[in-house]
């Protein structure tokens, strides 16, 4: 198992945002986390990557407990993530962001050869190289934030809402780089509003109402499911 | 006022410019990386020289080695500053500041108590002068503006290429991002602080060295940091250099140009109309 999140709490000052969310991200697989607004699917991703910290609850990362420690010193176990918001450096170029992905990376070669990769899927990065970050379109600004967090080879990803603001045709290219890496065991937590786009590209997904994770499936039976229909796919 | 008189007011002025921005570089620095207004930089400017003066009259060392043994001891001071005092207080706003507006009073008395209140001189940097387009130039304020410069520009390569400095850049940018690739905030900040003390303190050494040495030194040069940090936009080490060469030179030809009165309130003016023109200064990234 590459996460492990069980009973998680999180508060902003007495206001409980998290209250109970349980999930697991096996090697390779993704994993969809459905919600409403404001039902606490972005605090729970920052709660995984430590930028919140939690009240209570445990995360395992590889069967190892990493709550206690620091954001930065999660990045080095293995969690990636692109948060809502993206967290680009706006007067850095392109190169630049890429290259402090693989900031804990000692390996140049591979981080070179990473890099040359994601700019053959994504060829308008290579082409905007020497620009920054603030000049790029959304779309291609969250492609950055996806490519940034792959450059440093996270064995989980924890993706906030990537669909927003891209057109179509990005999201279908991202889908199937995301599909490309989870082959290597990368493991995917996928936020999205769009539930239909996320249990297309899932294999299992949660619903998470209210802080709390109520429902949870095979992506096929979530689709199938009435509550989730009713709730989440517009009927 | 003779033309003499000002082109030595202009030299004065470009060279006092100089030291100017190695204040603000590093105030700019701190605080963009800790959100910490650091009030005592102007101490560690002026620690820089009395380090030097300890070095150069009780050991007799060369110059231009105590400043460089200055820079790491008053860095190493910053950063245990840093460790025992301001880190603990990350993200608040009036404690830092109660900090550092203490910490000036303390280490200004420290200072009297330790050399008196009288001014102290330290070995000149240069004897004697050149000629540069047929006027006469002291070849100390040559130095001080040359040891700025390469000490700038390896700050300026260091931000762009090397893999800490990058690393800086970044928690400046997005703290949060920078987080999220792996890079420790506190470490960060303590190396700004390092860093921005050692730079402090090579200024107060040749100040020391070009003017005189006194415990209050570093209160001027804080001041005008916070001007430029102002006029040139937070993070900018192109805006800073601009902004800290103006004041400069306002600051050595107003008096003579203008007469004192003028003097001490046209930088507030200017500072005012850019602000008014231009809210974010002149290179500011708007943040
Ligand atoms: N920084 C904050 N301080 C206080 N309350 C917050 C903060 N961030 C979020 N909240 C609250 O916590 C709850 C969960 O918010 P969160 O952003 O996690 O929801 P979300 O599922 O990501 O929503 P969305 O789909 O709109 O992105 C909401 O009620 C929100 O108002
Ligand atoms: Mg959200």
């Amino acid at each position: 198992m590459a996460l492990s999140a069980c009973d998680l709490h999180v508060h902003y000052g007495t206001a409980e945002a998290v209250r109970g969310a349980s999930f697991t991200v096996e090697e390779g697989e993704i994993v969809a986390l459905l919600g409403n607004n404001g039902a606490g699917k972005t605090t729970t991703l920052r709660a995984i990557s430590g930028l919140e910290n939690l009240s209570a609850g445990s995360i395992l990362l590889d069967g190892e407990p990493v709550q206690h420690l620091p954001a930065h010193a999660r990045v080095g176990l293995g969690i990636g993530h692109v948060p809502e918001g993206k967290n680009l450096f706006p007067y850095m170029t392109v190169a630049e962001n890429l290259a402090l992905g693989a900031f804990l990376r000692k390996d140049k070669a591979g981080v070179r050869k990473d890099e040359e990769e994601l700019i053959s899927h994504f060829p308008v990065l290579g082409e905007r190289r020497g620009q920054r970050a603030w000049t790029l379109s959304g779309g291609e600004q969250q492609m950055l934030a996806i490519c940034r967090a792959l450059m440093g080879r996270p064995k989980v990803l924890l993706l906030d809402e990537p669909s927003l603001g891209l057109s179509p045709k990005m999201v279908s290219e991202i889908a199937q780089m995301i599909s490309h890496l989870t082959t290597r065991g990368m493991g995917v937590l996928l936020v999205e509003q769009n539930a239909r786009l996320a249990l297309g590209v899932s294999q299992r997904g949660y619903v998470l109402e209210r802080g709390v994770t109520v429902l949870e499936g095979r992506a096929d039976e979530l689709l199938a499911s009435e509550h989730v229909k009713r709730a989440y796919l517009g009927r | 006022m003779t033309p003499q008189l000002i082109w030595q007011s202009f030299v004065n002025g470009f060279a006092l410019g100089w030291l100017y921005i190695l204040m603000a570089l590093g105030l700019s620095l701190i605080f963009g990386i800790t959100r910490i207004m650091q009030f005592a930089h102007g101490e560690l400017y002026m620690l820089g020289g009395y380090v030097v003066y300890l070095l150069t009259a009780s050991l007799h060392l060369n110059l231009f080695l105590s400043i460089i043994l200055a820079m790491v001891v008053v860095g190493a001071f910053g950063l245990l500053l840093y460790i025992g005092l301001f880190r603990r207080y990350t993200g608040q706003m009036v404690n830092p500041i109660i900090i550092s507006v203490g910490l000036t009073l303390i280490l200004q008395s420290a200072v009297v108590v330790t050399f008196g209140i009288t001014q102290r001189s330290l070995p000149r940097l240069a004897e004697g002068g050149l000629s540069l387009f047929g006027s006469p130039v002291p070849k100390d304020r040559l130095v001080v503006v040359a040891v700025a410069l390469a000490l700038v520009v390896a700050l300026y390569a260091a931000l762009k290429k090397h893999r800490y400095g990058q690393a800086m850049v970044a928690s400046v940018q997005s703290p949060e991002g920078a987080q999220l690739q792996g890079i420790n905030l506190k470490l960060m900040g303590g190396l700004s602080m390092f860093t921005a003390s050692a730079l402090a303190a090579a200024g107060g050494a040749l100040a020391g060295s070009v003017f005189q040495l006194t415990p209050y030194m570093g209160v001027q040069p804080l001041v005008k940091g916070l001007v430029i940090i102002v006029l040139g936009g937070l993070g900018s080490v192109p805006g800073v250099v601009v902004g800290g060469i103006f004041l400069g030179l306002l600051d050595g030809l107003a008096p003579v140009v203008l007469g004192a009165g003028w003097a001490s309130i046209l930088p507030l003016l200017v500072v005012m109309a850019v602000l008014l023109v231009r809210p974010t200064g002149l290179w500011g990234y708007g943040r």
